[in-house]
């Protein structure tokens, strides 16, 4: 991943980035506008200004990109640490209270929110005054975390938010967050950046959220997206070396079940030794071996890609993803496409396509077909 | 604050502040001029460093520059900073301006003979940000904030580190009405970022081997003989027409590869830098490029091309390694297509290590060409001198009616010269030094003593191992007369056999003696200038008759590491462990980045868990000793370099022949041990490098001690150290924060350089 030039910097960037660091702040936005490398950069900028930064994420691959990240740059970076909302929220809790998180079913992570804040307000804890809390994929936290960071752990939060990107039904409205953590309005963007602009008109084809589509920021590629059938393993993995060996940059190759992953896997690795392949899948959890920043390819499936980016995208099995009958599918393709920079490929094979999930897809002049 | 402290006599004395005047100036002959300030929120700073010329508001305003003194808004939008930016003057061109003095109102003046009576000028044109000699903002926020977005961008590098200051000390002027009459007099030229960029890429990616740096000084010459015979030289004919010449002085392309050349320099350097047109488009307009009549090509060379590019760029096929064979321009066209970002170009050095130069520095300078100056990373424009030179010739060359202007530290007649510096080269223009570059392996080849025998012989079983065709057959015969057949003539004369047409001649068995592969020094030099190959070996050290004892082992003493044997080094005993010492910051950042670079540029062995390298000996791990049979030989240039440090700086008494390079990623460690002491000499040195991870002491009495080591230190074991204590890295996730009871972040990637000197009793 690369630093922007300072061309590439939208308006609302520019406003995260020079927002006073004694402020929360409130980002919103749709995929696209960098979230994850913001959030990075706010919480560099409030270590450089004195700050404690606990950086909150979710997905521990994120977390790995973010060490990654971080790992690169020189100064400020000892302040910054990393935590999954249970792992911090449980060590703070213990630390405050001297007991376990109290839970709706013993071993669940069904926090009891309002017994734990009465709790605190009895054992009286402040927030640390020197902390500065930066929540990363904040509508995928409960509520009631908001209201205790708030109150018990740091004086300012800075929280990123998305809206449609949620895959799981316990998503977090953004009214909710605002509310519970008593923030201002947030910064909304409603620009896409990251993808080029005929990559996000396949995304926004599926797009079913409440917020606007994202307006695209980036200029055309020329290239279109495209549509591909492949006979079988083999040539799909063809292509994909062939594609890196051209090309180069981060690919990611999307796949729906981890069996197709691995078989595909033992593929490239063979097609192409001098270049790293990996497979992340979430069981396995072997984050830590892989270098998403590093070019190559990286096989993921539609959980573990969630926050990540790559210069191409090869969404495969499609056949598997489509057609979607729910918002819930129609927000993981989106999701999906949208993970692609400049180019994308959506393959399937080696049957046809049902016509009924064909008419489902974007139309020729979006997506071509080969 | 009396009024003289804030009068106008101080900002007068102005090279003690600035301190930068660009080349020679004596205060008799020459007076200084004084400095020049302006105000102007960050973003309008950002928007003028990444193309490094700061832009009137409209275009043909001018701007309104304070003498002495800021001139400039006082108001500043939302969370915007206020920066007082200062020029210095001498870096101006000469230019006639119009400057306001109280007294008189505006009045024309010449830039170089501004007063302290001078209030402010009003400057016709763009400034150019090189002159910018100091930044100043309100509080120590806005200088970090400054500075921290400037780190997160990639093309906009802070000429100085911002000051902060107390602005009421020092006030800012408010706008003043500009002279009515102001005609504008330098602007940038449309094209010139894209002849910016060219240059820049050229001037990153020029091989570092003479012959290319005679092309590169002569393509900035413009001067198209001696051009055209140093492209022959290398191999790359087509760069008598330099992406950067105005015109092609009624050259004609002479083959496809000129044709070609022209057609991809013309399409790639006309677009608009914000117009993405598809690498296939590119394509196909390169290739219709190339039906014009100027173009002269044959329709079937285009077309095959064409269709082949299209082929790489859909992904069903991929670039030949080994096109370049026969078609050098197109490959690097391809290459450029297929990588249009220069970030990305520049994995092409790795992912195709057997591109010839000629090939490599083609593309990179047409991509730099397509992608432009603007929004080139920090990383290709080079040193700040550089960036100068650059910006007022890219001016030169893309507007004729600006060439007349004159530039003080930078004279139109002049040229780019270069110079040979150990290990490396510098670039000039004209007496000014505006680069210093390192030369790599092949440099150091193209350079060596071939009169030295060891040289010689690297050189031929290099030669030989390429297959180049560089060795010739010395046959010696004896007193004779031998019948000669066939059509053919054969003379004798000025030390030459000449064979004019076919001839047969016998020579009877006994007048031949044996024949030996002797080495064509010119004929090895020219290969090393052009060939294609992946990797090379460092050309062998000439042994030196007066070389001290040390150099007995495998590399002697001689020019000392880049950082000066008189520096000072801090070497800390350690306290409780006997025998180890501990130097923090042995090397520089850079000096660090480069050797990790280095180190991710060779072959791994993965024979172990985490991942290692071995230089000078192998070590065999399993019966743990090295052996005769086990020398790799003698320590490339980059370790060599740090192993002769070692000694220098007195931290162990004899050069270390062995060096291990270990990988620890994530929770790999290494469990306690102790050096083999039959296999290694006494002084054991570790460079750590990444992340500073904690070592473990233990010895026999149960103690433990634990030691961080930081990155970049040196840490060095011997006596006690070396063979009363094991050491070890622990098998974790995690590393505690530095000085702190609680805290820990994860670990990611350490590598450590470890140098031994392997004990006589193995190397014999």
């Amino acid at each position: 991943m690369q630093l922007p030039a300072w061309d590439e910097l939208i308006e609302k960037q520019l406003d995260v980035l020079e927002h006073p660091l004694d402020q929360s702040l409130l980002v919103v936005g749709p995929p696209g506008l960098g979230k994850t490398v913001l959030a990075l950069r706010r919480a560099q900028m409030a270590a450089h200004a004195g700050h404690r930064v606990v950086i909150i994420t979710y997905n521990r691959m994120l977390r790995r990109l973010l060490a990654l990240l971080n790992n690169k740059e020189e100064n400020d970076t000892n302040r910054i640490r990393m935590h999954t909302m249970h792992s911090y929220i449980g060590s703070h809790y213990r630390r405050h209270t001297g007991e376990d998180i109290p839970t709706e079913t013993p071993g669940s992570f069904e926090y009891l929110w309002r017994p734990m804040l009465e709790r605190l307000v009895q054992k009286r804890s402040l927030p640390d005054e020197r902390m500065h809390l930066i929540v990363d994929e904040g509508q995928d936290l409960p509520a009631g975390f908001f209201r205790y960071a708030a109150d018990y752990i740091a004086p300012r939060m800075t929280v990123f938010a998305d809206e449609d990107q949620a895959l799981s039904n316990q998503q977090t409205t953004l009214m909710q967050i605002k509310k519970a953590a008593r923030m201002d309005d947030p910064i909304l963007f409603s620009r896409n950046h990251r993808n080029a602009l005929e990559v996000a008109r396949v995304a926004e084809h599926f797009h079913s959220g409440r917020l606007p589509a994202a307006e695209v920021q980036r200029a055309a590629s020329g290239e279109a997206p495209v549509l591909l059938r492949s006979w079988n393993l083999g040539a799909t993995a063809e292509r994909l070396s062939n594609w890196c060996n051209n090309r180069g940059g981060g690919i990611g190759a999307i796949c729906n079940s981890n069996d197709y992953g691995k078989r595909l896997q033992r593929k490239l690795t063979e097609l192409l030794p001098k270049h790293r392949v990996n497979f992340y899948q979430n069981v396995k959890r072997n984050e830590d071996e892989i270098d998403v920043l590093l070019p190559g390819v990286t096989i993921l499936n539609k959980e573990s890609v969630k926050g990540q980016e790559f210069d191409t995208v090869f969404l495969l099995e499609l056949e598997r993803f489509i057609p979607c009958t729910n918002d819930a599918e129609r927000r993981a393709m989106y999701m999906m496409c949208s993970r692609a920079r400049d180019n994308l490929f959506l393959v399937y094979g080696p049957n046809e396509i049902l016509p009924r999930a064909d008419a489902a897809l974007p139309g020729q002049n979006i997506l071509e077909r080969r | 604050m009396s009024p003289s402290e804030q009068g106008k006599l101080p900002f007068c004395n102005t090279s003690a502040e600035d301190g930068d005047a660009g080349g020679p100036t004596t205060k008799e002959t020459k007076r200084e001029r004084p400095w020049l300030g302006l105000v102007m929120d960050h973003r309008r700073l950002f928007n003028a460093l990444q193309d490094g010329w700061l832009r009137p508001l409209p275009p043909d305003a001018g701007l309104l520059v304070g003498v002495g003194s800021y001139v400039g808004g006082q108001h500043t939008e939302g969370n915007r900073i206020s920066v007082r930016v200062r020029l210095n003057a001498e870096k101006l061109p000469n230019l006639a301006v119009t400057g306001w003095r109280s007294n008189d109102g505006w009045r024309p003046c010449d830039i170089d003979k501004l007063t302290c009576s001078d209030s402010y000028i009003h400057w016709p044109g763009v400034l150019p940000t090189f002159a910018i000699s100091g930044l100043s903002v309100a509080t120590e926020e806005e200088a970090r904030r400054l500075e921290g977005l400037a780190r997160q961008v990639s093309n906009v590098p802070l000429p100085t580190k911002p000051a902060w200051r107390d602005m009421e000390a020092d006030p800012a002027i408010p706008s003043p009405d500009p002279p009515s009459d102001a005609e504008t007099k330098l602007t940038v030229p449309l094209g010139m970022d894209s002849t910016q960029g060219a240059m820049s890429m050229a001037m990153w990616a020029v091989p570092r081997i003479d012959p290319w740096l005679d092309v590169l000084v002569e393509s900035f010459a413009l001067s198209p003989t001696r051009l055209q015979e140093f492209a022959a030289k290398v191999e790359a004919h087509w760069w008598r027409f330099p992406p950067w010449a105005a015109s092609r002085n009624g050259l004609q392309p002479s083959d496809f590869q000129e044709g070609l050349w022209l057609a991809a320099v013309d399409v790639l350097g006309n677009q608009a830098s914000d117009d993405r047109t598809s690498p296939l488009a590119l394509a196909e307009r390169i290739a219709g490029q190339m039906n014009l009549p100027a173009f002269a090509a044959l329709p079937d060379e285009a077309s095959v091309w064409l269709e082949d590019t299209s082929r790489i760029l859909r992904a069903e096929a991929t670039i030949r390694s080994d096109y370049w064979r026969d078609c050098p321009v197109g490959m690097a066209v391809q290459l450029v297509l297929t990588r249009l970002e220069p970030m990305r170009f520049k994995t092409w050095s790795e992912d195709m290590p057997g591109l010839p130069p000629a090939v490599w520095w083609s593309g990179a300078v047409l991509c730099g060409l397509h992608h432009g100056y603007r929004r080139l990373d920090s990383k290709f424009r080079g040193p700040v001198d550089l960036c100068e030179a650059l910006s007022v010739q890219a001016l030169r060359l893309c507007a004729g009616e600006m060439r007349e202007i004159c530039w003080p530290s930078l004279a139109a007649s002049s040229q780019l010269r270069w110079e040979q510096r150990e290990n490396g080269f510098a670039l000039f223009w004209g007496d000014r030094e505006i680069a210093e570059k390192r030369i790599h392996e092949r440099g150091r080849w193209f350079s060596a003593n071939f009169d030295d025998e060891k040289v010689r012989q690297g050189a031929e079983d290099l030669a030989r191992k390429l297959n180049w065709p560089c060795l010739r057959r010395r046959v010696r015969l004896s007193d004779g007369w031998f019948p000669v057949s066939g059509d053919g003539k054969v003379q004798a004369r000025d030390g030459e056999l000449a064979v004019h047409g076919k001839v047969a001649i016998v020579f009877p068995s006994d007048a031949i003696e044996a024949g030996e592969d002797v080495l064509d020094v010119e004929s090895f030099r020219h290969q090393i200038a052009v060939a294609a190959a992946s990797k090379m070996p460092e050309p062998p050290v000439p042994r030196q008759a007066d070389a001290p004892k040390e150099s007995t082992t495998s590399c002697p003493v001689e020019a000392p590491g880049p950082i000066s044997a008189g520096e000072k080094i801090n070497a800390l005993p350690d306290k409780e462990i006997h025998g180890l010492t501990y130097v923090p910051d042995f090397i520089t950042e850079a000096e660090e980045k480069e050797l990790v670079e280095k180190i991710d540029g060779e072959d791994w062995s993965t024979e172990l868990q985490r991942r290692v390298q071995h230089y000078g000996w192998r070590y065999d791990y399993k019966a743990r000793h090295v052996d005769e049979s086990m020398q790799l030989g003698d320590l490339p240039e980059w370790v060599a370099d740090i192993a002769r440090r070692l000694v220098e700086r007195k931290l162990v008494p004899t050069i270390p022949d062995q060096v291990i390079v270990n990988e620890y990623v994530g929770e790999q460690g290494i469990s306690k041990h102790v050096d083999s002491k039959q296999s290694f000499a006494d002084d054991i040195a570790t460079l750590s490098l990444l992340e500073s991870w904690e070592m473990v002491f233990r010895n026999k009495d149960k103690r433990k001690v634990v030691r961080r080591l930081e990155q970049r230190s040196l840490a060095i074991m011997q006596g006690e150290a070396r063979d009363q204590w094991t050491h070890e890295i622990p098998q974790r996730k995690t590393e505690p924060n530095e000085g702190s009871r609680t805290g820990r972040w994860n670990r990611n990637r350490r590598l450590s350089l470890t140098f031994r000197k392997v004990l006589d009793e193995n190397a014999n």
